[in-house]
């Protein structure tokens, strides 16, 4: 291993976050406390919060591992994401804030009946748990890029110290350390980017000396690229872009990583004006992300796409590059707690509690909420080792959220929502996505040309408005709903 | 916050609890510093953005 700057930058950065993680430990009583921070917090911790939880490893190590293949059109998933952060605000967080809600599947319960939200418990705890590892394979390969340590190793190793984390505090440890992880992205990110546009550009091999992208344009000429194409913020085509939109628009209102900080907000309005000012923040961050993949690409400072952005701010100045990687560290720490914590709620809470356990006191909920990050964690980290392809797999999990979206709208705003239709919508979710992925019976994307967000998001609207016009409202079904919602 | 319980499930029935003025806050004092540092790395990400180009 080569002790560098970044290097020693990365561990005292590492440790300063684990101390404020543990130190929220005291304010935790209960499990309110533990799982929605006593819904005490305040509009700023909340939309620090959700924002950095947002910049994860797709939208660091994942967008510049798309612009080093594939250019930069990959700016448009954050902008799909700002998306989703708005209509969420704007549409959702009030309805869920206002009915105390801790999960999303909670929720569904009090829209439709419970064999939708046992649906919905199943499928995001089967969706948040993959999603855990791919972050946790992404905090590895930034880890491996800086140590020069084995990449499954450093999964390992950085899943295991995020369940240490989280394990202190929940929510608290994720609050508290947020505000840390925004300085942090939003200053080192930015700069590491300026740095390379303006000081690292110019010093490559056929760059022209020249600054900025018409540098980077350049140089990608001389490396047999197609300049033109790679810097097009159209790069990826269409229906990749729609996939972006579909994906980030349909899958925020109802993730639970991403909102629960809502849940935790200390009245309704504050849940619903926080996710726009996350919004906000998030927008640019594929564009200097997806910018320093693409120096690695020009530079030629790798081969592995998914090392591109580490390579890039290793071989730059290491106060820049050491501040670079503490941005994209934070943002890797702050939304693997946000999933894993987002998981294990719905285990704890919907899974564990209510549908297994019911009738358990606030005690029981708050020792095994602890008991399944712990389970959870621990096995992602071992399932981190197996190096799932990070943007691609992701979509994935973005697709079964979008059939829970579509419940929870059309629940909302559609009075003939039938609960049969939020049921069937999620299952064939989960089948045509399953298939999708792969390849059962045939090439999907190569037959009907659809991204898999577009495919998932199409059969669970379409599954449930024919469900709902074809069932009956009948004196059974109106029994088995929840009647503060319908009577 | 009113609660009863739903006898044909295990979930405690919620209705949406009594508003106060002070439930209606958007900013409170506590607010103050986070507004400044939301302001300043919005203000940086810009700068530095369009100084890169």
């Amino acid at each position: 291993m080569v002790i560098s700057t970044q290097l020693i930058i990365l561990i005292v950065y590492f440790v300063f976050i684990m101390f404020l993680g543990i130190l929220a430990m005291k304010k935790v009583k209960g499990s309110e406390d533990l799982l929605v921070a006593g819904r005490n917090l305040g509009m700023m911790y909340v939309s620090v919060s959700i924002a950095a939880e947002y910049m994860g490893g797709l939208g660091t190590i994942g967008t510049a591992e798309v612009a080093f293949n594939q250019g930069m059109g990959v700016i448009w998933y954050h902008i799909a994401s700002a998306c989703g952060l708005m209509l969420f605000g704007f549409g959702f967080a009030h309805y869920y804030r206002k009915y105390n809600v801790i999960t999303v599947p909670e929720y569904l319960y009090y829209l439709y009946d419970i064999k939708t939200w046992k649906a919905a418990s199943v499928l995001n705890v089967v969706g948040y748990w993959m999603f855990t590892i791919i972050q946790m394979t992404a905090m590895g390969s930034l880890v491996a890029s800086v140590t020069g340590f084995d990449l499954r190793w450093s999964a390992l190793i950085c899943g295991i110290a995020m369940t240490i984390y989280l394990l202190a505090a929940g929510m608290w440890s994720v609050a508290f350390t947020s505000v840390a992880f925004m300085i942090t992205i939003g200053t080192g990110i930015p700069l590491a980017f300026w740095w390379v546009m303006v000081r690292e550009v110019p010093l490559v091999v056929n760059s022209g000396g020249v600054a900025g992208f018409a540098g980077l344009a350049n140089a990608l000429s001389a490396a047999g690229l197609n300049a033109e194409h790679m810097l097009s913020p159209f790069s990826l085509g269409f229906m990749v872009i729609l996939g972006y939109f579909l994906g980030g628009v349909l899958g925020i209102p109802a993730a639970q990583a991403t909102i629960n900080f809502s849940f935790g907000a200390r009245n309704w309005k504050v849940a619903r004006l926080a996710p726009v000012l996350a919004a906000i923040l998030i927008l640019p961050l594929s564009i200097w992300t997806g910018s320093m993949g693409l120096f690695a690409r020009a530079a030629d400072l790798t081969t592995n796409p998914k090392l591109a952005l580490g390579a890039t701010l290793m071989n730059i100045n290491p106060i820049i590059g050491g501040i670079g990687i503490a941005g994209i560290f934070a943002a890797l720490v702050s939304t693997v707690a946000g999933i894993l914590f987002g998981c294990a709620s719905i285990m704890a809470k919907d899974v564990w509690q209510r549908w297994l356990h019911p009738g358990t006191d606030d005690k029981y909920l708050a020792k095994w909420t602890r008991l399944w990050i712990l389970i959870i964690g621990v096995s992602s980290a071992f399932g981190a080792m197996t190096l799932p392809k990070i943007l691609h797999q992701a979509y994935f999990v973005y697709s079964i959220r979008s059939a829970l979206m579509i419940c929870v709208a059309f629940g909302l705003w559609w009075k003939a929502a039938h609960p049969n239709a939020a049921f069937w919508s999620m299952v064939v979710a989960l089948i045509g996505g399953t298939m999708y992925q792969f390849n059962i019976p045939i090439d999907f994307q190569a037959f009907f040309h659809l991204h898999i967000a577009v495919w998932c998001g199409l059969l669970s609207f379409i599954t449930f408005i024919v469900i709902s016009l074809f069932s009956k409202w009948t004196s059974q079904t109106s029994s088995e709903l929840p009647p503060v919602v319908r009577n | 916050m009113k609660k009863k319980v739903n006898e044909d499930s295990f979930f405690e029935e919620l209705s949406i609890p009594e508003l106060k003025t002070k439930d209606l806050l958007l900013f409170d004092q506590t607010d103050k510093p986070f507004l400044i540092l939301y302001l300043f790395i919005f203000i940086l990400g810009i700068i530095l953005t369009v100084l890169s180009i």
